[in-house]
């Protein structure tokens, strides 16, 4: 049995809105942080083709410390191979050609992922509403943030919502004792690798999770 | 090479990095689909861990924490709704009381 057959949690707006909110809240950040370097219409154009706020802080990261360009695309390159495990886990969900696919993967990121593997409505449609939450949340954010918004200490709240939001899909995700286990394996294993290797950064969850998936004991 | 030209080559890595796991790579089949099946708990609980202590592993404030261990206490109930609320909940307390 799957994750997503074992849940039924649908795709409600008092579901999305809070997780919708603190993406936006990100894009404030973000754009604030931005904007120095990249200017007004480059940060805009960077949240509309990117949408990805893992890629896009890494990004004006190294470039506010002074890398080069071929070093901030190798960085991308390496937190952008988490998508592989996040899509494989959602592939076998998705119907359709493969140009629709090609269009909803656009939406591939960790929350929408989670919601679509949550709901019981069909991953495609749960990816491409909750993704047009996210990714419209996420452009009106860095426009805020550009415009000089502030987020009146929001983003301790939102720092708050996304482990929340993690352990809720996770908790949909689990069936059975060794489920629970293994999910624990996953969230130990990525904090050992942070604490040896901090660069790994966005990648230590996906090894922690694929190291605590792997066969032996019972499912 | 321009900001302008790293951005597009950016946007075009993230982009072909989704597209090639959903819509070009073949979905799993077998013993894949059976181990691909148990990866998202601990996906999303490695997920959940590094939201909390991000890249550095500092030690979080008290509200997110308290966050966490509500939204923990809750998920028994296998309702994203009521684990969000029950987060949510619990850092309101401890950001009221602090």
């Amino acid at each position: 049995m799957t994750g997503r057959e074992a849940s039924g949690t649908p795709l409600r707006l008092a579901t999305v809105l809070p997780i919708a909110t603190a993406i936006g809240v990100f894009g404030i950040v973000y754009g604030a942080a931005a904007e120095s370097l990249l200017g007004v219409p480059l940060t805009l154009l960077s949240s509309v083709v990117i949408f990805s706020g893992t890629v896009q802080f890494t990004m004006v990261g190294l470039l506010a410390a002074g890398s080069g360009p071929l070093a901030v695309l190798w960085a991308v390159f390496v937190v952008n191979v988490r998508n592989f495990a996040l899509g494989g886990v959602l592939r076998p969900h998705l119907r359709g050609s493969i140009r629709r696919r090609s269009l909803l993967s656009w939406f591939l990121i960790d929350e929408t992922v989670g919601l679509a593997l949550a709901s019981p409505e069909t991953a495609d449609r749960t990816l491409l509403r909750a993704g047009l939450w996210a990714y419209g949340s996420w452009v009106l954010g860095t426009a805020a943030g550009v415009a000089g918004g502030a987020t009146f200490g929001l983003e301790s709240l939102a720092a708050a919502i996304f482990p929340v939001l993690f352990i809720g899909l996770a908790s949909l995700m689990v069936v059975g004792a060794a489920g629970v286990a293994r999910a624990a394996s996953g969230a130990v294993v990525t904090l050992v690798l942070l604490m040896v290797w901090p660069a790994l950064a966005g990648l230590a969850p996906v090894i922690g999770g694929l190291v605590a998936a792997l066969p032996g004991g019972r499912r | 090479m321009t900001l302008e030209t790293l951005l597009v080559l950016t946007a075009v890595l993230t982009y072909l990095s989704r597209a090639a796991a959903v819509a070009l790579l073949p979905a799993a089949r077998g013993p894949l689909l059976e181990f691909v099946g148990r990866l998202p708990a601990p996906l999303f609980a490695g997920l959940a861990m590094f939201a909390l202590v991000g890249q550095d592993v500092a030690i979080p404030d008290p509200a997110p924490l308290a966050a966490v261990v509500g939204a923990l206490a809750a998920t028994p109930r296998r309702s994203l709704g009521v684990t969000l609320a029950a987060g949510l909940a619990a850092y309101l307390i401890v950001e009221l009381v602090a």
